[in-house]
């Protein structure tokens, strides 16, 4: 009785929202479907842990989930699916609740779940999925994650022997947390035309094997933290992964696994772990290589990669990163390294106002290599920001950018910013900040065009 | 102008394999000087916050002093260091998970560590690479690692981290400013002494001082990196280290040399004053903070 009025509370709630805001996510249906039944999920008629996926880790979660939802839904699976990236409990149940009848019967041949990595043991509890795809484990989000290790201990919480893992086989903490479960299907990237070492660089560091905590070795990188390694004290990650990308070329945007050849339209090497992860769990769920090769063929990223915005002749072009979070940098600096041609680049770092108390940290910078980038032909980099211009500059410089092209704005001020980049003639320009500073940015442009 | 191309030219002078960098080429002075130097201890294991951006500071502020200074990587923690050689040993940022092994390791090389610090070296750990100092760490299932004891300090894994702004003044009055990641409250033994007070932050325990420090050895939770953040600790730390090994320092630390760090650094405390004041702490603290600066 419970849980039918709760379900019909929150369906209801979900419509309400739907003819107010169409298209708006939202927590609220599934907040309320918890506080009317907190054992709202176990009531699902016809929720089967056998075919529940989850899919968690640091980077890469929301592309894999959305790659792998593309795949079944070609396959023919009637899949429920939190697409919008809604990964906590609420965004689980209101993703449910849209593929359950007003009797609470699921209809739906897989549940596929992006779920946050900090509250996996929260929602694991009330939804026991048998299968876990593991991304990545890595520094992000310090504030409130404090250390890698803390998110693998969290992740390694719900692992259990019966339960089917599919990890990055390139990732030490990811492929540590295959040992716990019943079956490790390991997946991972081949060396490629961009893979590269930090041999050159005094100043690399690696990591410690999650296994014995002394050093481990990069034969090379994929992408920054994720390559072939091993454990040379413990022997910890020599292992061959079972699904394999190979023959890679980014220009043809086109790999193999075995002898077959999948397209990746989004061709570069973060993407292409999130290809490989989709592939490996459908397949293991029993899709053709033919379908996931027509699937792959035809996916479009919502949002893209890239988001641009045009100031009279100049096009801004804004890639994400998150926040606290080195490997997203990376990647996209490497993203703007990989335009040779001269460029502005706008780098808006700032304080970090997620929850209380707001901080200044940038030092993850610190953990990132702007060589490359710095290399590639920066006419002017203009560091904003109301409290960590300063400092974001200070980044630059250590890495040999020359101060005289570097300019300084300690203020988040949209026209103060804009007005600066005029100055310049280049009409190639890049952006780093965060979404909301872009989003404000691109409202103050779009009323500028009028 | 705070030049860092000799910085950047050192860096593409040396690599791993080399496991040694040295700014000879590039600082001013006669041949055969002596040199500062430093020992990084453990960086491949001690890898988080931006840790390595402290021995780039340590090589960017000898630059700057023109310090002749020559600086080694150990990262084999089953291997001996030479204690005899070092002036200066840096410990970066580490996931508290390694303290078992790098205690470990420290405390297998407690007779060279003993003498090193007798005879003036300096041994620095940040972030929770700290742990490896103290006398026992208990970490989040219970379990007790033993560490060196070299500072009178107990540490106990936090159920939750703690992240946010942080400012310190020492003894001798100066101001640290930085961020704080802890995930585990820290302890001082009666007489021991912190690294400094806490002007903003929370510091060891919430109990209003930050770090410890004895004879030669200290720990400082502060991030940053540390030394980027903090020009006048590093060159202090740097001409301390030099003149007691006889190096020569070449000049003086500039103001124009670091007009980029103390920009920041007065924005930085202009947003810890803002939260000290919508936090409504007293006129008392403000005032306090206002006659600590500057």
């Amino acid at each position: 009785m419970r849980f039918r009025f709760a379900l019909l509370a929150a369906k209801f709630t979900a419509w309400a929202i739907n003819i107010v805001a169409k298209g708006r996510g939202t927590n609220l249906p599934g907040k309320i479907a918890l506080k009317f039944d907190p054992d709202f999920i176990s009531h699902i008629k016809g929720l089967d842990p056998d075919k529940t996926i989850f899919v968690t880790g640091t980077n890469g979660k929301s592309t894999t989930t959305n790659l792998m939802a593309h795949v079944f839904k070609k396959a023919g699976f009637r899949v429920a699916v939190n697409l919008e990236g809604a990964n906590l409990i609420g965004g689980v149940v209101v993703s449910l609740l849209k593929n359950c009848s007003l009797s609470g019967q699921l209809n739906a041949d897989v549940v596929l779940m992006e779920t946050d990595e900090r509250f996996l043991p929260i929602i694991h509890k009330q939804l026991p999925a048998k299968h876990l795809c593991i991304t990545n484990v890595q520094k992000d989000q310090v504030q409130r994650n404090g250390e890698p290790e803390i998110i693998r201990r969290k992740i390694l919480s719900v692992i259990s022997e019966d339960m089917t893992v599919y990890v990055n086989g390139d990732e030490p903490n990811a492929l540590s947390l295959g040992e716990k479960a019943g079956r490790c299907v390991k997946y991972g990237v081949d060396r490629n035309k961009s893979s590269f070492d930090k041999k050159n660089d005094f100043f690399s560091v690696t990591a410690p094997c999650p296994i014995c905590h002394e050093a481990i070795v990069y034969d090379h990188y994929n992408i920054d933290n994720i390559g072939s390694f091993h454990c040379p004290t413990c022997g910890f990650g020599a292992a061959a992964n079972d699904y394999l990308a190979t023959e890679i070329d980014f220009d043809a945007k086109t790999f193999h696994v075995g002898d077959k050849v999948y397209d990746f339209k989004y061709s570069t090497p973060y993407f292409l772990y999130c290809y490989i992860a989709a592939l490996t769990v459908a397949s293991e769920f029993g899709a053709s290589s033919d379908v996931i090769s027509e699937a792959f063929a035809d996916f479009a990223l919502q949002g893209g990669r890239m988001e641009t915005v045009k100031v009279g002749t100049k096009e801004i072009k804004y890639l994400r990163m998150k926040q606290e979070n080195p490997e997203t940098v990376q990647s996209a600096l490497n993203v703007i390294a990989d335009d040779p041609t001269p460029k502005i680049f706008l780098l808006g770092l700032d304080e970090l106002v997620d929850f209380d108390p707001h901080y200044t940290n940038t030092f993850y910078t610190f953990d990132c290599d702007f060589r490359r980038l710095i290399a590639s032909g920066i006419e002017r980099c203009i560091c904003f920001s109301g409290t960590v211009a300063y400092d974001a500059g200070l980044r630059m410089l250590y890495d040999g950018f020359a101060e005289e092209k570097l300019t300084v704005l300690p203020t988040n001020d949209d026209k103060t910013i804009i007005d600066e980049l005029e100055k310049y003639d280049c009409d190639n320009v890049y952006l780093i900040t965060w979404l909301h500073k872009y989003e404000a940015l691109a409202e103050y442009v779009k009323k500028l065009n009028g | 102008m705070s030049d860092f191309d000799k910085l950047n030219r050192i860096r593409e002078q040396f690599n791993r394999s080399t496991e040694t960098l040295t700014n000879v080429s590039e600082v001013t002075g006669e041949s055969g000087f002596r040199r500062l130097h430093i020992l990084w201890l453990y960086p491949d294991v001690l890898n988080i916050h931006g840790g390595r951006g402290d021995v780039m500071a340590f090589l960017h502020m000898c630059d700057l002093m023109d310090i002749p200074v020559e600086i080694r990587r150990l990262d084999d923690l089953k291997a001996e260091a030479d204690w005899s050689w070092p002036h200066i040993v840096y410990m970066t940022a580490g996931e508290l998970k390694c303290v078992d092994k790098v205690a470990a390791a420290l405390i297998r090389q407690m007779d060279g560590i003993k003498r090193f610090i007798r005879r003036g070296g300096l041994l620095i750990a940040n972030g929770s690479s700290g742990a490896a100092l103290a006398k026992t760490v208990e970490l989040y299932d219970g379990s007790i690692v033993n560490g060196t004891g070299l500072l009178d300090m107990t540490w106990k894994e936090r159920e939750s981290v703690w992240g946010d702004d942080i400012w310190v003044r020492t003894e001798d009055g100066l101001d640290v400013i930085g961020n704080q990641i802890q995930v585990a409250d820290v302890t001082l033994g009666e007489g021991q002494k912190p690294f400094g007070k806490v002007v903003y932050g929370r510091g060891n325990n919430d109990d209003g001082v930050e770090g410890a420090v004895s004879d030669g050895v200290v720990y400082t939770g502060v991030l940053g990196p540390l030394l980027t953040k903090n020009p006048h600790l590093t060159s202090g730390l740097v001409e301390a280290a030099a003149t007691l090994a006889g190096v020569k320092v070449g000049r003086k630390l500039a103001p124009e040399d670091i007009e980029i760090e103390e920009k920041s650094a007065e924005y930085i405390k202009a947003f810890m004053k803002d939260k000290m004041k919508s936090a409504g702490e007293s006129a008392e603290v403000e005032t306090q903070v206002d006659t600590q600066t500057e």
